[in-house]
């Protein structure tokens, strides 16, 4: 594990980077995750049957060895999480809504714990997500899985930042002569 | 400077006095290191002297443009040859990058926006008083940092 503090470029500014995650965008980057890495299984499956149909010279019906295909959807979707958490400390969907995982006190988080908090994280789906509901009401806003891991997730990206940069698009660009008497 | 034209020039005096003159001229031209003439002329302190605000609006810009035809200084440009110079791929990117930044920044707008709405449902439900929760782990924004139950 490394102890190193992850720091947004744009840290030094007032804004949310740094703060615990919402349950919203936790969630809708969560579903996100789930649909592209079954969108890439569902791909990957459709290949390899088309595959094995061309080499055998029939066409294959996975639905036949459908606990197969279920193990190595779980073991897809281990990996899917654990080696983008290991890596990056964020998921696709994690990224796109701007937010990462960190360790509970805020350094980036190691290896280990990406893989102890994909484990973890099926217990937290259990009971209708009970353990994912957790992140509602928890203080640090955190879910089974990262109270197990001790880790919890924060916002990567500024919501003021971004909303300075889409005042200063709406904001008409300044005339020519203002720019040549400034100089 | 004004031009004589030789059509222009009547007599046998005048005629000699004009090959005269273009001699002398052509001497002294010759004679002359422009080299020299230049190096000892200091262009900086020559430009200083020029108040080109003031140079700028004795310009009347609007007769420049009048005079020009612009109809035949476009039928001279080979717009192909100018486009195919245009990084248009280079364009077309940074644009979409733009678009998709902008669009991102929206999406997580609206899921902030969604956070911080339910953050504040839950808090009221749960009679949580503002101010109490941590903002983040103290390393990112410090130990004694609490939420005022927007965030």
């Amino acid at each position: 594990m490394t102890n190193a503090t992850w720091r947004h470029p744009e840290s030094n500014q007032p804004g949310r980077v740094g703060q615990y995650a919402g349950f919203v965008s936790r969630l809708l980057a969560f579903a996100l995750d789930i649909a592209v890495s079954l969108g890439l299984f569902a791909l990957a499956v459709a290949l390899l049957t088309s595959i094995v149909g061309l080499l055998a010279g029939h066409s294959y019906d996975v639905n036949r060895h459908g606990l197969i295909v279920e193990v190595l959807f779980g073991v897809w979707l281990f990996i899917y999480f654990a080696f983008q958490w290991a890596s990056n400390g964020r998921t696709l969907g994690m990224a796109l809504f701007g937010v990462r995982v960190v360790t509970k006190d805020g350094s980036e988080i190691g290896r280990w714990q990406a893989i102890e908090r994909t484990a973890a994280l099926p217990l937290s789906l259990l009971f209708l997500g009970l353990g994912f509901l957790m992140a509602l009401v928890q203080r640090e806003r955190r879910a089974l899985h990262d109270l197990i891991a001790g880790t919890c997730v924060v916002y990567s990206w500024d919501a003021r930042a971004a909303r300075l940069r889409w005042l200063a698009h709406q904001t008409p660009e300044p005339s020519p002569s203002r720019d040549l008497s400034s100089q | 400077m004004d031009m004589v034209s030789p059509k222009g020039i009547k007599g046998t005096p005048e005629r000699l006095a004009h090959l005269i003159a273009g001699q002398v001229v052509n001497l002294v031209l010759e004679s002359l290191d422009f080299d020299a003439i230049l190096d000892r002329i200091n262009i900086n302190a020559l430009l200083q002297r020029i108040d080109v605000n003031e140079l700028l609006e004795q310009i009347d810009v609007d007769v420049i443009v009048r005079q020009v035809d612009l109809n035949a200084l476009l039928s001279e440009i080979d717009l192909n040859a100018l486009i195919e110079h245009v990084e248009i791929e280079a364009l077309i990117a940074r644009s979409t990058s733009n678009a998709m930044g902008s669009a991102l920044d929206l999406v997580r707008r609206q899921g902030v926006g969604l956070d911080d709405f339910v953050a504040r449902f839950v808090s009221r439900v749960m009679r949580r008083k503002p101010g109490t929760l941590p903002l983040g782990p103290a390393l990112l924004v410090g130990e004694s940092s609490h939420s005022s139950g927007t965030s």
